[in-house]
């Protein structure tokens, strides 16, 4: 898959958190002095943020939404879910591993690329957003309250799933409706977003690279615990992933 | 000048420290992390005679003080391991240990069969495998089926066979005595200890499989009592695991009887944990006066 990067070089990291800011009702928007990871980092990949607490063995997976490498600083955007995510929001100084994950290659990416991204998918795809040039973006909330990151990319049109604010309906209702011609779609959000994607990349003969979640542990290709169905069997998504062909994604479990 | 290194089987480890089979795949990925010939020995991931395809996700689950595993046994097989994997490992100057499961005592034979004459320093035998022709109980939760399956394997292995038990059995030392007695030559102990998590707002299993295997420190002190029991009931040598995640839980387990010891779960908080506890072992030695493994004797009063 030409547009997909391979894993490159992991690094385990203490790091200073920079900057943190509430930016929604319990979505952190979180910057890092990671400067060996973020010279190595591409758009799409994740890292694994650690809690060092002993309740709280595994990491938490984290996607990069910028990567300053000159300044070596990487930003990331979460959403305090549950403890483990709670304490990380908390913290001035971290464990990270990372760059994970195949991410998005820009360098061999085509010209007219559709982005689409619903709540928390947003943020990994705000670094791909300034790699390729001109892409057409579509972001979806739940509502008004909970968007995030719409300024911070250079032109994107906003939907709410109650009409709060713009378009009312997702992200993908919204492209279908506004977007010009383009030859791939690339987008991250919640399961029904990714397959509703996937159905109309289909409808419109383009390829489309989409990034799931499933849970982690190692994070590297060695526990085996990450997998999603994929027309070639199991796949992990910590390195085979986060970035998979639409059609490659098995989306009816 | 302290001696870390230990013999089992007649194969000398240059220390005591392996990784826990499954937690490790074959060394490749954390090699990047550090240089695998630190390690005494590598245990790779559980091998069957053809690849199985392992359960749907999700696989893993966080729980207090450990995780839930539920891989299944996802491998590519035993051809494929001697093919990719295991010449990677080779170029590294650690002894290597490969772990192999079966759902029957027929599959368990062939894999051990497929290993015959490959640059491999010993076997693991996984009785924790369903038995697919006795309703899906654990080979090793049944004394005569364990001696079944170990005597198989025994006569097909041109290596030493370690024979790793199964914690989910009410008195592990007669487990262990059927090992014995059908050829092991050595134990390894715990396997992880069936569980189950369940999500009080969805209502439902967090594993797709429903239960899984618990690891993690959660075990230690299981995964102690198990290997105490054993060291005293079996005169076997024992590798030693359960939740080590530092040198001195490494000490522990030498303490309790064991003569090595595995490093599991811990490499997925800290990718360098095997090679910590390395470091942390011969630090306890420094401190406590010890200049030799087997010198590592606990106290009875
Ligand atoms: C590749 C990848 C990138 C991600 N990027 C982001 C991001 O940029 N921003 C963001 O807000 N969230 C992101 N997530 C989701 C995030 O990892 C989870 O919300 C987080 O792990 C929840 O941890 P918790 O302790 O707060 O919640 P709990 O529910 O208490 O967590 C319990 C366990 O389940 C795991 N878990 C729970 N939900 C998920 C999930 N959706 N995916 C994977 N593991 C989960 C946790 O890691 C932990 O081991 C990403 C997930 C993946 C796989
Ligand atoms: C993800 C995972 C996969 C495992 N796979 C295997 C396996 O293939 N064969 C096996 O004998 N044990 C397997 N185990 C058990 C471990 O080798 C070890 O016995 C157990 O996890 C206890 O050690 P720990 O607490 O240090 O992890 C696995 C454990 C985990 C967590
Ligand atoms: S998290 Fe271990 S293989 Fe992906």
């Amino acid at each position: 898959m030409e547009s997909i990067v391979g894993l490159v070089i992991t690094i385990q990291l203490q790091c200073d958190v920079v900057s943190n800011t509430e930016i929604a009702l319990d979505i952190f928007d979180m910057t890092l002095d990671a400067p060996e990871i973020a010279r190595v980092a591409h758009a799409g990949q994740f890292l694994h943020i650690f809690n060092d607490s002993p309740d709280m063995l595994l990491p938490r997976p984290i996607s990069i939404c910028a990567i300053d490498a000159e300044s070596g600083r990487l930003r990331v955007v979460f959403r305090a879910k549950g403890a483990g995510t709670r304490l990380i929001s908390r913290k001035t100084r971290l464990r990270a591993l990372g760059p994970l994950g195949n991410g998005y290659d820009t360098s061999s990416m085509s010209k007219k690329i559709l982005i689409v991204g619903g709540g928390l998918g947003v943020p990994p795809l705000l670094e791909l957003s300034r790699r390729v040039a001109e892409p057409q973006v579509f972001l979806g909330f739940r509502d008004e309250a909970s968007m995030i990151l719409q300024n911070d990319f250079t032109e994107a049109e906003t939907a709410t799933d109650d009409g709060s604010f713009g378009f009312c309906g997702n992200a993908v209702d919204l492209a279908r409706r506004k977007a010009r011609d383009f030859d791939l779609i690339v987008a991250c959000g919640p399961k029904p977003l990714l397959r509703a994607v996937a159905g109309f990349a289909d409808e419109k003969g383009v390829p489309a690279l989409v990034s799931v979640e499933e849970r982690m542990a190692c994070g590297i290709g060695a526990c085996v615990g990450c997998v999603i169905k994929t027309k070639s069997g199991y796949r992990k998504v910590c390195v085979d992933g986060p970035v998979f062909r639409a059609d490659e994604v098995v989306w009816d479990d | 000048m302290i001696d870390m290194s230990v013999e089992i089987a007649g194969v000398r480890f240059k220390n005591p420290v392996l990784t826990a089979s499954g937690t490790f795949a074959s060394g490749r990925e954390y090699s990047e992390f550090f240089d695998l010939s630190r390690l005494g020995g590598v245990v790779v991931k559980g091998v069957s005679a053809r690849p199985w395809e392992g359960n749907p996700p999700p696989r893993v689950a966080e729980v207090y003080g450990g995780m839930l595993n539920s891989v299944g046994l996802q491998n590519g097989g035993a051809e494929r391991f001697l093919r990719d994997d295991l010449p990677f490992l080779r170029k590294f100057d650690t002894r290597v240990v490969v772990n192999i499961c079966g759902h029957t005592i027929e599959e368990y034979a062939e894999v051990t069969k497929q290993l015959q004459n490959s640059d491999i320093d010993m076997l693991e035998l996984n009785i924790s495998c369903p038995n697919v022709s006795e309703g899906g109980m654990a080979f090793g939760t049944d004394p005569s089926m364990t001696a079944r399956v170990v005597e198989a394997v025994a006569k097909a292995a041109d290596k030493p066979l370690i024979v790793k038990l199964s914690p989910n059995v009410t008195d592990i030392t007669e487990i262990a005595r059927a090992a014995a007695g059908a050829g092991a030559s050595a134990l390894s102990l715990i396997n992880t200890l069936l569980g189950m998590a369940i999500d009080a707002k969805t209502r439902r299993p967090v594993l797709a499989n429903g239960y899984g295997g618990l690891s993690g420190p959660a075990v230690k002190p299981v995964a102690l009592r198990m290997v105490h029991q054993t060291a005293r009931a079996i005169d076997l040598p024992i590798i030693g695991m359960g939740g080590i995640m530092t040198g001195l839980d490494a000490a522990e387990f030498l303490l309790a009887g064991a003569r090595a010891v595995a490093v599991g779960t811990a490499g997925f908080n800290n990718p360098t944990a095997a090679a910590d506890v390395i470091s942390g072992l011969e630090n306890y030695m420094e401190e406590s006066g010890f200049k030799t493994i087997p010198e590592i004797k606990m106290i009875y009063n």
